[in-house]
């Protein structure tokens, strides 16, 4: 668990109303790595981060954050 | 010219859970092995029960072992023959379960290598010998490859079915 980083992944989902499965199946992951990138449990790779971004389209810097 | 193929995390996943159980049973069949030798000729009940754990771990060895045959074709390489995988938490698991693996070998082989006869040492293990400790670590290491791999997947299975929304079909975070 990384305890300086905080995200708005669930936040993002909510607004635009899709499950974990369809982020994960958009961005071509498994429903447990945004399970836990999203409560944190589990650090993505830059990759998994822009295209979780790319996905929202929106900067990065607004899904993650330094808390 | 080498072939690409489409891999499904869910079936990364699948393969790490099969490797995880075949680690499992051979640890089991390790550790029923070396206890069956200090039971040996003893005609009880362990003795059968030993028997029976070491027939039945075999079987079960080879038919995980056949199940995870059938996914060569549908993962890559490198994921079933070095278990790394392109989705990031099952390649972090695997990652993980691995590298305590190592750990567990190489602070076991030195420690052998350096104290395996040394007196007090043969002392401390008897009946077992030298070889028996070898075994011994390499049932440990083992175990805790598979255990961790299971455990891992198997909490998130555990989160998962604790915090679902049946109604969204997503996982619910307690704020």
């Amino acid at each position: 668990m990384n305890e300086d980083l905080d995200n708005h992944i669930h936040k993002l989902r909510l607004q635009h109303k899709i499950s974990q499965q369809e982020l994960a199946d958009a961005i071509g992951v498994s429903r447990k790595t945004i399970s836990t990138v999203e409560t944190g449990r589990f650090t993505p790779s830059v990759v998994i981060a822009l295209r979780i971004a790319a996905y929202f389209a929106i900067p990065v810097e607004q899904v993650f954050v330094l808390k | 010219m080498a072939k690409s193929i489409t891999v499904l995390p869910e079936t990364e996943h699948e393969y790490l859970t099969i490797t995880g159980k075949i680690s499992v049973v051979i640890a089991v069949f390790l550790f029923a092995q070396l206890w069956s030798e200090i039971v040996t000729g003893t005609d009880s009940v362990v003795n059968w029960i030993l028997d029976l754990t070491l027939f039945a771990s075999v079987i079960y060895c080879i038919v995980l072992s056949v199940k995870s045959m059938k996914f060569a074709k549908h993962i890559t390489r490198m994921g079933y023959w070095t278990l790394k995988f392109n989705d990031e938490y099952v390649d972090h698991v695997s990652s993980a379960s691995l590298r305590a693996t190592c750990h567990i070998m190489v602070v076991g082989a030195i420690f052998l290598a350096y104290s395996g006869d040394n007196r007090w040492f043969v002392e401390l293990i008897a009946p077992f010998g030298l070889r028996d400790a070898i075994q011994m670590l390499l049932g440990l290491a083992v175990a805790t490859h598979g255990a961790l791999i299971l455990w891992n997947l198997r909490e998130e299975e555990h989160r998962e079915e604790e915090h679902f929304d049946e109604e969204r079909g997503e996982e619910v975070i307690d704020e």
